[in-house]
């Protein structure tokens, strides 16, 4: 009896075990999502089945994900490939993709990954260490290549970090000194060796040089293609979709042992005007979009009727404010733009403007009620804003430096600068009567650029200061932006990122982005200096919470002391989404504003009978 | 004849190289080049960019790179890669079947405005002046004079918010609707098709309908005043004969001389909609490269609007030829 | 329309009595048949609405066109109310709005205030502006004052997005919009008559090598030129008044080519007249024979021309507005009123924001309307 009990309980074992391994087709480390926990609280498990469709503004302009330089293409090849490490789209937090895990050595200088085994790329052949080294000495630092993610790499000190296989699957990385964002550098997706080393001219020297940056055009057959994405293409009719299946070997699966993603097809279709992709998400052929805040109005009277939410979500990433050129005719001798920059480089002039901007009527006019006041050089959704109590806190906005609406102080403070109307017209003058005017420029063509800076123009024209509003050419405007001493007064943008020190050339004395005071590198001011150690301090630890400490004082810092961009107001993510799709609470904001890439792919189902 | 039409072809080739330069020098106008605008980028520093710009072969004067650029297309046959896509001058325009999707949507336009402009201007000179020749002349100007792009997207609006063409499960913009992308082609398919492209022709061909009608009903009644009509007429034949046999066939030469200048809004055309109702058409490349100053592409474009220009204007004139025996080109 | 009839007319009626043969001008022959075109009378009456509309803009529109009320953005049109408890009255009033948000849906909702009346009075003092350009006043046309002298806004076309009126915008609009095509035709036009009519004048190598130039500039696609012109425009750091006339010249540049087409086709005709054979062979020179001969004939087709390519400038600056290379902020014109105006949310939430539209197509339709009239009045075969 007890044999025949032993027999069946191995048998059953080994009938399990083979079971997990049929599931799992081999892998010996799949990434299982458990939904529903703590981890991805809100979601559930469904099934497979189902396309999905959603719109986006612009064609991909090349399959090639390195050498893509913006996120008319990102936004197609990162559901391709994946990286070393990924960031949660709920919490900002890093969570391990292709690798198990890490181990940072003692000192901080040098760290293991562990890669998951058993992976396969989208064309069946196997993943291992050969191909990140391949991604990372081969292609990023190659200078050969054109890619945008070889300088976030490089330590303060010009080296790179040095990368080594210790076996097939695992991967050792060598820096000169601690270097806190080398995991959020990781995200670069990798490439396959197989297929793509003998197009690198550093390895096969019959191709010519640059050869790489040519390869996986769009005119690449989509079967030459592999990745280690949810999705691979299927088709692509320009200007009309992209079409995306998924991936026989995505490596992923939910806690039930479905193999994700969930939709059998994804199919982007391009679609250039926003107002018809509106038309389109009503029309239903459409199944989520996401919306600018003027159209929430819109959707929310038909939502109920035709079975769809409009969804608010928090701060999306980027900055939207005015900067004026404390270098302005630096150098030049002109006593004129002596003056206007001597004016531009007291604090209180930048204060006085700062209350001077009617933030409310900017929230209620331009966006419909949906953003709110931003004050902080880190972008909202990053667990390093300053607006939080701790690394990835709850926003409190405890520590918020906030400039309120005051045209009384602004005045005042003008008045204590010294410039007053002495002739009468209205404007302010300097003591030697010249008249205190100057040019506020943006890019012609963005609403909300254009609308931000004829408020502040209006506000400004009351507390007795001249603006002359000329909207550029974006070109133009770059142009005079890095020029150093071309602009005056200048209202743009800039993207933002999870990570601080993706901002470094902008905050950094020398940092080839300090365009408001490029003079800094030879003369800092104090908080100038205080900030780059901030910079170097955040870097020196792994310790997040540290970190934290040192960013914030700088945000703060850099509200209260430089001002060398006054922030306006930062919009809410809005989408639509139809009330069939499962998973939508795994939105993220990803994406700039009004994109769609604010779900996350893995984990989007269709319910039965919705579509 | 054939002389004749070898000689404007000829005279094609000295036209596109002055077009080619003036569209070289119009472009180095523009401010910054293609790598400006990803200069705002924090990612990437200036030396980067800057190493990129001597690459492209940004950082020659502009002399220099129209003759490198000629050469290339003279010895090779090589119009230049785009900078944004890497891929070859002429791929990026008309990859995707764009160039007969354009030729497709021009065409049918241009035949539809025609097949509807000649009656309309018919009746509209035999009936003057009574009411429906002032209603269709009103109707005629009404789509002419609301601009286009507005048009397009109420067109669109209505349809989606107002029909609610949802019930009939039908989409709007793009050229098919979602199921039809993939499938086979099928009856049912073009079907499809031409219920995407009717708002097209709609907007588009208004423009041009109301100038045509206009035309259309001037030089029927100038014709129907000259002697020989009165001669037929008093010879007894009946009006329908008098107009559509003796009058028609001769009014017409005029709308056909005015058949190369209608082409120029035809491309405007092709741009402006395809925009909106998001067709595949070489103009919306163009475009697009336009706004990230890739410069070649722009290049590339230019040449084949002239070549479409004057290749249009040639078959235009040797169809008057054709219609009107007192036109001869020697 | 007997009260058009011209003095000479009457007079001639007068002195002559019932004969049945007058001897008139050209000119005025031209303007009889003009007369004629009812249509065309309706055009030229809305043209010259228009024309005055717009050069009196700062007058005829309540409030400067930059003027944010920042607590209006998007306020649909003011109500004038003509009833009150003394019933109908003639003096029409407004309320003041006051917006709040709807919590869930993000409308704003705008609601008239009744505890105060405005009524609508006619050449009240407001803001500052300079007349024609030369005279300082604050008289405008309209506006709405309380009893008690205070003032509300009055939107008669409702508000922008900034809250500024958008009939004083339209008005101002109108300007630009109206005067882009007679200023294209002043640049363009002398050129095509010097080229088209020396071409068909003298023929021969001239007008070989002048045709050459011509076809040149026929050959640039239109369209896509203007966009690059547009772009490079842009880029040169100029001020919204000079952008604007680049892109006169621009399209001055473009279009002259078709019309010297024309001219010169009309000149070769006229040129194997009899009366020019005549002409030369009295010995007159050839400059006279150009002057006194020639362009009188040529003049009304251009005359006819000129008015029927101004509808044509119209749509193309909307057009550019909508493409992105159009007038700029802070000016304004139809175009690019419309182009802000012409999303979703204008078509269902703020339908007012169409009316530069109405505007556009009015004014294209009137003009085309006064250029078919003036045509067929100006051809000497047509039978009116």
């Amino acid at each position: 009896m007890k044999k025949v009990g032993l027999i069946l309980v191995g048998l059953l074992l080994v009938f399990s075990a083979a079971a997990v391994a049929q599931y799992y087709d081999g892998l010996q480390d799949p990434k299982i999502y458990d939904l529903g926990s703590d981890e991805y609280p809100g979601l559930e498990a469904g099934v497979n089945g189902g396309t999905f469709y959603i719109s986006a503004i612009s064609n991909p302009k090349k399959w090639n994900d390195v050498t893509a330089h913006e996120t008319s293409t990102t936004q197609y090849t990162n559901v391709m490939f994946r990286s070393l490490v990924t960031i949660h789209p709920q919490t900002g937090a890093l969570v391990p993709e292709l690798c198990t895990g890490w181990d940072i050595s003692a000192d901080g200088l040098v760290v293991t990954f562990n890669l998951r085994k058993g992976i396969k790329w989208s064309d069946g052949e196997v993943f291992d260490a050969e191909d990140v080294l391949f991604t990372y000495n081969d292609l990023i630092l190659n200078e050969d290549v054109e890619t945008d993610s070889r300088d976030g790499l490089a330590l303060p000190d010009g080296t790179f970090p040095v990368m080594t296989a210790i076996d097939s699957h695992t991967i050792r990385l060598e820096m000169s000194q601690i270097f806190r964002p080398v995991f959020n550098q990781f995200t670069f997706n990798i490439m396959p060796e197989h297929k793509l080393a003998d197009t690198v001219h550093k390895l096969n020297p019959a191709v010519p040089a640059g050869n790489f940056n040519e390869v996986w055009g769009l005119d690449t057959d989509p079967a030459d293609l592999a990745g280690l994405g949810p999705f691979v293409v299927e088709s692509y009719a320009p200007d009309q979709n992209v079409t995306m299946v998924r991936n026989p070997y995505y490596y992923a699966y939910d806690q039930n042992g479905t193999q994700l993603p969930y939709v059998d097809k994804y199919i982007i279709l391009t679609v250039e005007s926003q107002d018809v992709s509106l038309l389109k998400f009503r029309n239903g052929e459409i199944d989520a979009l996401g919306i600018r805040p003027s159209d929430v109005p819109i959707l929310v009277p038909e939502a109920a009727l035709n079975d769809f939410e409009v969804k608010i979500g928090s701060g999306v990433y980027g900055t939207l404010w005015v900067s004026f050129n404390e270098d302005f005719g630096l150098g030049e001798g002109d006593p004129v733009k002596d003056q206007l920059r001597g004016l531009f480089r007291d604090i209180r002039f930048r204060k006085a403007v700062s209350h001077a901007m009617d933030k409310q009527s900017i929230i209620n006019n331009l966006y419909n009620g949906l953003a709110a006041p931003q004050w902080a050089t880190v972008s909202v959704p990053s667990p390093f804003y300053g607006g939080r109590d701790v690394y990835g806190g709850p926003i409190t906005e405890s520590s918020a430096v906030n400039y309120e609406y005051d045209l009384t102080a602004a005045a005042g403070l003008l008045d204590e600068i010294g410039i007053v109307d002495l002739d009468g017209d209205g404007y302010r003058d300097f003591a030697d009567g010249t008249t205190v005017e100057f040019l506020l420029e943006t890019n012609a063509g963005n609403t909300l650029r254009e609308g931000f800076c004829l408020i502040l123009a209006a506000d400004l024209d009351d507390i007795g200061l001249k603006v002359n509003f000329q909207p550029v050419d974006f070109n133009t405007l770059v142009t005079r932006l890095l020029g150093g001493t071309l602009y005056e007064a200048c209202v743009l943008g800039l993207t933002g990122g999870n990570d601080p020190n993706g901002g470094a050339n902008v905050q950094r004395t020398t940092g080839g982005l300090h365009f408001w005071h490029y003079s800094a590198a030879d003369e800092p001011y104090e908080y100038e200096r205080r900030i780059d150690e901030l910079y170097d301090l955040g870097l020196l630890t792994f310790d997040n919470d540290e970190a934290f400490g040192y960013y914030q004082e700088s945000q703060i810092l850099y509200a209260t002391d430089s001002l060398g961009m006054l922030f306006s107001v930062n919009q809410q993510f809005t989408y639509a989404i139809y009330n069939y799709v499962g998973n939508q609470e795994i939105a993220d904001v990803t994406a700039t504003p009004s994109g769609n890439n604010g779900l996350a792919w893995d984990l989007v189902f269709l319910e039965a009978g919705g579509r | 004849m054939i002389t004749y039409i070898i000689r404007r072809t000829l005279y094609m080739l000295p036209l596109l190289l002055i077009v080619s330069l003036l569209s070289f020098a119009i472009i180095q106008l523009m401010p910054g080049d293609y790598l400006t605008r990803s200069r705002l980028n924090p990612d990437v520093t200036q030396e980067t960019f800057d190493r990129l710009a001597e690459r492209y072969g940004l950082t020659e004067p502009f002399i220099v790179r129209w003759w490198t650029w000629l050469v290339g297309i003279v010895t090779r046959g090589d119009f230049g890669l785009s900078f944004e896509t890497k891929r070859p001058v002429y791929f990026t325009l008309f990859m995707g079947n764009r160039l007969w999707w354009t030729l497709l949507v021009s065409l049918t336009t241009l035949i539809l405005t025609w097949v509807l402009a000649i009656p309309i201007g018919i009746y509209s000179a035999t009936h003057q002046y009574k009411t429906s020749d002032h209603v269709l002349t009103f109707f005629g100007f009404l789509g002419l004079s609301i601009p286009n792009f507005f048009f397009a997207l109420v067109i669109l609006w209505i349809l989606v918010a107002v029909v609610k063409i949802r019930r009939f499960g039908l989409g709007v913009s793009g050229l098919f609707d979602n199921q039809y992308v993939e499938a086979p082609w099928s009856l049912a398919k073009v079907g499809n098709l031409l219920w995407h492209l009717w708002p097209a022709w709609v907007v588009i061909g208004t423009s041009a309908m109301a100038g045509l009608i206009r035309l259309m009903r001037g030089s029927l009644l100038d014709t129907l005043a000259l002697q020989y009509v009165q001669t037929a007429r008093a010879k007894g034949l009946k009006e329908r004969v008098v107009v559509y046999k003796h009058a028609v066939r001769n009014a017409i030469n005029p709308l056909v001389s005015i058949l190369g200048l209608q082409l120029p809004n035809l491309v405007a055309g092709s741009l402006i909609v395809a925009r909106v109702m998001n067709l595949p058409t070489v103009e919306r490349a163009f475009f697009t490269s336009l706004q990230a100053q890739d410069e070649f592409v722009i290049m590339g474009g230019l040449l084949f609007f002239s070549l479409f220009l004057l290749l249009g204007n040639l078959i235009a004139d040797i169809l008057l030829a054709w219609v009107d025996p007192r036109i001869r080109y020697t | 329309m007997a009260w058009l009839r011209s003095r000479k007319d009457k007079k001639l009626e007068r002195e002559v009595g019932e004969r049945e043969y007058v001897s008139r001008s050209q000119g005025e022959m031209i303007w009889r048949a003009f007369r004629r075109h009812r249509v065309g009378n309706v055009g030229t009456v809305i043209v010259i609405l228009l024309a005055l509309g717009a050069i009196f803009a700062e007058f005829v529109a309540p409030y400067h066109y930059a003027t944010q009320f920042r607590q209006h953005s998007y306020a649909p049109p003011s109500r004038l109310h003509f009833r009150s408890e003394a019933g109908f009255t003639l003096r029409p009033f407004v309320y003041n709005v006051v917006r709040s948000f709807d919590p869930t849906t993000y409308q704003a909702l705008f609601e008239e205030d009744t505890s105060k009346r405005y009524y609508m009075r006619f050449f009240v003092r407001a803001e500052e502006y300079r007349l024609l350009g030369l005279f300082k006043t604050n008289v405008h046309l309209f506006g709405a004052v309380a009893e008690d002298g205070t003032t509300a806004p009055m939107f008669l076309f409702g508000t922008d997005q900034f809250g500024r009126d958008l009939f004083s915008r339209t008005m101002i609009g109108g300007r630009i919009s109206l005067a882009v095509g007679p200023l294209v035709i002043l640049f363009s036009m002398p050129i095509a008559v010097v080229m088209g009519g020396l071409s068909g004048f003298y023929g021969g190598g001239m007008d070989m090598f002048l045709q050459r130039v011509g076809e040149v500039f026929m050959a640039v696609p239109g369209l896509p030129i203007l966009l690059a012109m547009g772009a490079a425009l842009g880029g040169l750091g100029l001020s919204s008044t000079q952008v604007f006339l680049g892109i006169i010249i621009a399209l001055s540049l473009i279009s002259w080519a078709g019309t010297a087409r024309v001219i010169r086709g009309q000149v070769l005709a006229i040129r194997e007249m009899e009366f020019v054979y005549a002409a030369k062979a009295v010995g007159s020179r050839d400059l006279r024979i150009i002057l006194r001969h020639i362009t009188p004939n040529v003049f009304s087709y251009l005359i006819v021309s000129a008015t029927l390519l101004i509808p044509g400038m119209m749509l193309t600056e909307a057009a550019l507005s909508f493409l992105g290379y159009g007038i700029r902020e802070p000016m304004t014109s139809w175009g690019q009123l419309l182009n802000a105006a012409t999303n979703i949310g204008g078509i269902e939430q703020h339908p007012w924001m169409l009316i530069p539209g109405v505007f556009i197509v009015i004014g294209v339709l009137a003009f085309n309307f006064m250029g078919d009239a003036l045509r067929d009045a100006v051809d000497p075969y047509s039978i009116v």
